[in-house]
């Protein structure tokens, strides 16, 4: 991530309000991308960055290890998020064959049209977007979060066999997503 | 060349994800194999990309107000949550009684818990009969009336002599003449009243039992 993880450091007493907003100031962006990903919407990811930032300084006392106040957010952040998607019906950790859709497959976002129009990025969410909740959520974790396997699996309750799975397939549909454009134009 | 690996396992490969005896078997695969490495690389090279798109914002959003709304709307959620936590109330509560005076405060706390009780199962325990005329006394005095005006019967002690009011009715023993020198009420329902004659000077005692 661009911006380095918080270094606000809990103490026994509850936070005082200049360093509540300091904490939420350090760790807002990384947080709010990390739902933003997740849910594929900014008006989802506001809310449930809100939400996540409400939890973690009601909940400031469960934390033990003062130096994985980044980390412990994270894991609040996205269980925030995974809750939303499973509630919201859109991802399911507990049936590996169940087969869901993909958050997004409007027309705007065909590979075609956003390649033409530069939007790298762009191009590269819609294909984050094309996977399943299940396997953008675990993709992400273990990519960007830099979560191991292990840590990822205990994250989703659910299996590393499973998570393995769901990380493999991810990459290699994102992998022929990148490719379709590429090999239209060599045609 | 033998058969190519999976792509899921070249996937897992590339990350070290795979388990340990097929990374094994894949890592010698791949060594010989161009097309497997290649495949590899742009697994590898798809991680870094997404971790720097991770990085940025969806386009057009405007970070600095959002942050700002986000920041605001955290600041909202978490005082209301204190208003509503049960745990936050009590640890106010608690804050704000000095230390010296807690346990004061919890034993008188806990004396006034015991006076209720025991009112409670006194109350529970009188004859119900009695509870509806104590309830109607306690009305009364709440309304600003005497007590004795709604107690059924009633016994009155005055100058003139002794009354005892029921229903409507009343039963009076009258002392013409005579002037009232105490008048005595026991909690068993009795009324006693001694006049003495002004003129004479004669002592009558007067008591009505109210069954």
């Amino acid at each position: 991530m661009s911006e380095a993880p918080g270094s606000t450091r809990f103490d026994a007493a509850p936070l005082s309000s200049d360093h509540q907003t300091r904490f939420v100031e350090q760790n807002m962006r990384r947080v709010f991308l990390l739902i933003y990903r997740m849910v594929g919407n900014v008006a989802d990811a506001q809310d449930l960055t809100q939400e996540a930032f409400i939890k973690a300084l009601q909940r400031q006392d469960q934390l033990k290890d003062l130096d994985k106040a980044a980390h412990w957010l994270s894991r609040i952040a996205s269980n925030t998020a995974i809750d939303f998607l499973r509630r919201s019906g859109r991802v399911s950790f507990s049936d590996i064959d169940e087969v869901l859709e993909p958050v997004t497959t409007a027309h705007e976002n065909n590979p075609e049209q956003l390649m033409l129009r530069g939007e790298h990025h762009a191009y590269l969410e819609a294909g984050l977007n094309s996977l399943t909740g299940r396997e953008r959520t675990a993709l992400l974790l273990r990519d960007v979060e830099g979560l191991a396997a292990e840590e990822v699996a205990a994250q989703l309750n659910c299996s590393k066999a499973t998570v393995r799975s769901h990380i493999a397939n991810a990459r290699v549909k994102l992998r022929k997503y990148l490719e379709r454009p590429r090999r239209k134009g060599q045609a | 060349m033998k058969q190519h690996v999976k792509e899921t396992d070249l996937a897992l490969y590339a990350s070290g994800d795979l388990r340990l005896w097929q990374r094994a078997a894949v890592h010698l695969h791949v060594r010989q194999c161009a097309s497997c490495r290649e495949r590899v690389e742009e697994f590898r090279a798809d991680a870094r990309m997404l971790r720097e798109a991770a990085a940025k914002l969806p386009e057009g959003l405007d970070w600095a107000r959002l942050a700002s709304e986000m920041t605001a709307n955290i600041h909202v959620g978490l005082a209301a949550g204190e208003c509503v936590s049960p745990r936050g109330r009590a640890g106010r509560l608690h804050k704000s009684i000095p230390a010296v005076w807690r346990p004061v405060a919890l034993a008188s706390f806990v004396a006034a818990m015991l006076v209720v009780l025991l009112a409670g199962g006194w109350w529970l325990n009188m004859p119900s009969q009695d509870t509806r005329v104590l309830s109607r006394a306690m009305r009364s005095i709440w309304h600003g009336r005497t007590a004795i005006e709604e107690r059924g019967p009633a016994i009155e002690a005055s100058s003139e002599g002794i009354e005892l009011r029921k229903d409507g009715g009343s039963l009076g023993v009258s002392q013409d003449a005579a002037q009232l020198v105490t008048v005595s009420v026991s909690t068993q329902g009795s009324a006693s009243a001694n006049y003495v004659d002004q003129d004479t000077g004669q002592v009558t005692i007067t008591s009505v039992y109210a069954q």
